[in-house]
């Protein structure tokens, strides 16, 4: 299982996918920023390629390293 | 539990002046006390009990997951669960038994365990939990800022504020070993903490007692130092305290702490609130 806190430091009113906001990785102890809900949605995914219609697919092939990330805290 | 507006009398004893207040106090030797807000140590007859032996740390987990869940009728399978996820139900069902059986015996103080119906309790009359000062402290306070137009309910305020803080040494069992388990409560009274330091600040500002409303923002940027609205409420402070010069070091923090981190200014509200400062000065 992989736990991750999410905290949503403001929102754009006019345009809801717009929030800027922390991903904290439980496990690896990471930090990440993001600034809209897609951003988050590709820091959840590791190695996503958006497919014809912009939606984002996991890396579900166990040869595909999952990318490096960085040791904010 | 009423409240007389006119005294200033809260209602119902302070929490911090109960009976489990210092390390020892004469006739309350058998007091456990657990603090787990920024460390884990564990406290029996006085002394502090020694949690680094590896045969106790199977007991000690048991009791921080206890605590993490309350603390009170607690299900033994959200223990077994937590403490043992990978054992079937029979094995983890006797791990828990021989743990609190364990455990008990390293306080060995009768009743300060009870398993009642696959329930586990920590004793509250004998035992004394930071976290549980600090929830009881918390809704103290949110009862006062209820009454805060009142000098002396302020006043009272502002204890129950130190006090807090005295308690808050830091996020739920942080420095242990990551556990999935301790996350809920840990945001959770971080979140509350948060939340008194807003309302707080927001009374002391409606009192114009500006000092003790910068004191409590800035505790909350020790704590959160990318709360953007706590930036902007400690900027008006200082401004109309007429220390500009602090204000505007305010306003460099929060643009560094959110280059750092969003590489993006502060909001349009905060940048309006500097430029504010410029004028100020210059009318000033």
């Amino acid at each position: 299982m992989e736990n991750y806190i999410v905290r949503i430091y403001r929102r754009d009113p006019n345009d809801p996918r717009n929030v800027l906001g922390i991903l904290e990785s439980v496990e690896l102890e990471t930090r990440q920023s993001f600034s809209t809900i897609g951003a988050l949605q590709s820091l959840l995914v590791p190695c996503a390629t958006p497919d014809a219609q912009g939606v984002l697919h996991p890396n579900t092939d166990p040869k595909v390293p999952l990318p490096r990330r960085s040791h904010a805290k | 539990m009423g409240m007389n507006p006119n005294n200033g009398k809260m209602h119902g004893p302070h929490p911090m002046n109960q009976r489990n207040r210092s390390h020892c106090e004469p006739g309350d030797e058998r007091v456990v006390r657990i603090y787990t807000l920024g460390r884990f140590s564990v406290h029996s007859d006085c002394q502090s009990m020694a949690l680094q032996q590896s045969r106790h740390q199977r007991p000690f987990q048991l009791l921080q997951a206890l605590i993490a869940f309350g603390g009170r009728a607690v299900h033994e399978d959200m223990l077994c669960q937590a403490l043992w996820p990978d054992a079937d139900g029979d094995s983890a069902k006797n791990a828990f038994d021989v743990t609190v059986h364990r455990l008990r015996r390293l306080f060995d103080i009768k009743d300060l365990l009870i398993v009642h119906d696959h329930h586990l309790t920590l004793n509250n009359n004998l035992a004394w939990v930071d976290v549980w000062a600090f929830e009881q402290l918390v809704n103290h306070s949110e009862r006062l800022l209820r009454h805060a137009q009142d000098p002396e309910i302020l006043q009272q305020l502002a204890t129950c504020g130190e006090e807090l803080f005295s308690l808050y040494q830091g996020a739920f069992l942080e420095r242990e070993s990551v556990r999935p388990w301790t996350l809920s409560l840990r945001e959770r009274l971080r979140s509350k903490l948060m939340r008194h330091i807003a309302d707080t600040g927001q009374a002391w500002e409606s009192a114009r007692q500006l000092p003790q409303a910068i004191r409590v923002y800035r505790k909350g940027l020790e704590i959160d130092p990318l709360a953007e609205s706590l930036y902007q409420r400690l900027i008006v402070c200082l401004r109309d305290s007429g220390r500009i010069a602090e204000a505007l070091t305010t306003f460099q923090q929060c643009q560094k702490a959110f280059a750092e981190q969003f590489q993006i200014p502060p909001s349009a509200t905060t940048l309006e609130l500097s430029a504010s400062l410029l004028n100020y000065a210059h009318h000033h």
